[in-house]
């Protein structure tokens, strides 16, 4: 059974991206890949997805301009970087740009599946 | 269900809670039982004064608590944006700070010296 929300996943490396989005399928979460930051924007544009992972390291576009863009555009869909670094300086600036978390790869699923379902919980309205 | 073992960082100066993060070059790393007790303690020196390093280094140990004293706010949103406790703007001897968290008493902004009873100065 299909979870009720779908994922986007913005990646250059191609292999590790349809590796993920199988395993993720795999456990019921629609998964679509997208290759580089441009054609994402354009992706989210014409279909947004409830939840972005995105890559913080890629070519052109890098994975921060990607994220505020998405943000500026499209301020609901949830963002979620992946890194293969970790530096905390990119942590921070993926925090204030509106990230909802910012994790190292390899990511473990089941880590990934709860922030998913932590990034879609009800949030209470801070008054 | 039990509750899992916590893992707390202090940053430490001496025998005191460190007075900067910024410029911490030694940290305790402490395992508190659901029970309140440190079941395993160590003590790390940092190859350089890093907060960038230092974060880091909170988030590849799975720290759940980080108690220190001045921190800058960026590392201190960054840290609770991780989903870890940062008990900050503590000041006393670190062993103190570690136990009042291990009982489930220390505050963030709490300051504790023993009075010396003799009157000598160090």
């Amino acid at each position: 059974m299909m979870s009720d929300y779908r994922v986007m996943l913005i990646d250059d490396e191609e292999e590790y991206a349809g590796t993920l989005a199988e395993r993720l399928e795999l456990r019921g979460i629609s998964t679509r890949v997208v290759l580089d930051g441009q054609e994402g924007l354009t992706a989210i544009d014409e279909d947004p997805p409830d939840i972005v992972l995105l890559d913080v390291m890629m070519p052109g576009f890098s994975g921060l301009e990607t994220l505020r863009q998405i943000k500026k555009a499209h301020p609901r869909v949830e963002v979620i970087l992946l890194t293969g670094r970790g530096s905390t300086r990119e942590g921070i600036e993926g925090m204030r740009l509106g990230a909802f978390d910012y994790l190292m790869k390899p990511v473990q699923i089941e880590e990934l599946i709860e922030r998913f379902q932590a990034a879609l919980a009800p949030r209470p309205i801070k008054g | 269900m039990t509750t899992p073992l916590k893992k707390v960082l202090i940053t430490i100066t001496e025998n005191e809670v460190a007075p900067r993060f910024d410029l911490t070059s030694e940290v305790l790393i402490a395992t508190i039982d659901p029970e309140g007790r440190v079941v395993n303690e160590r003590t790390m020196v940092l190859p350089s004064a890093s907060q960038e390093d230092l974060c880091h280094l909170i988030l590849a140990e799975s720290v759940d608590a980080v108690i220190c004293s001045g921190i800058e706010d960026e590392y201190y949103q960054y840290m609770k944006w991780k989903r870890i406790d940062v008990i900050d703007s503590v000041i006393g001897p670190y062993e103190e700070a570690l136990g009042r968290y291990a009982a489930g008493t220390l505050r963030a902004g709490d300051i504790f010296f023993f009075p010396v009873m003799d009157g000598s100065v160090d």
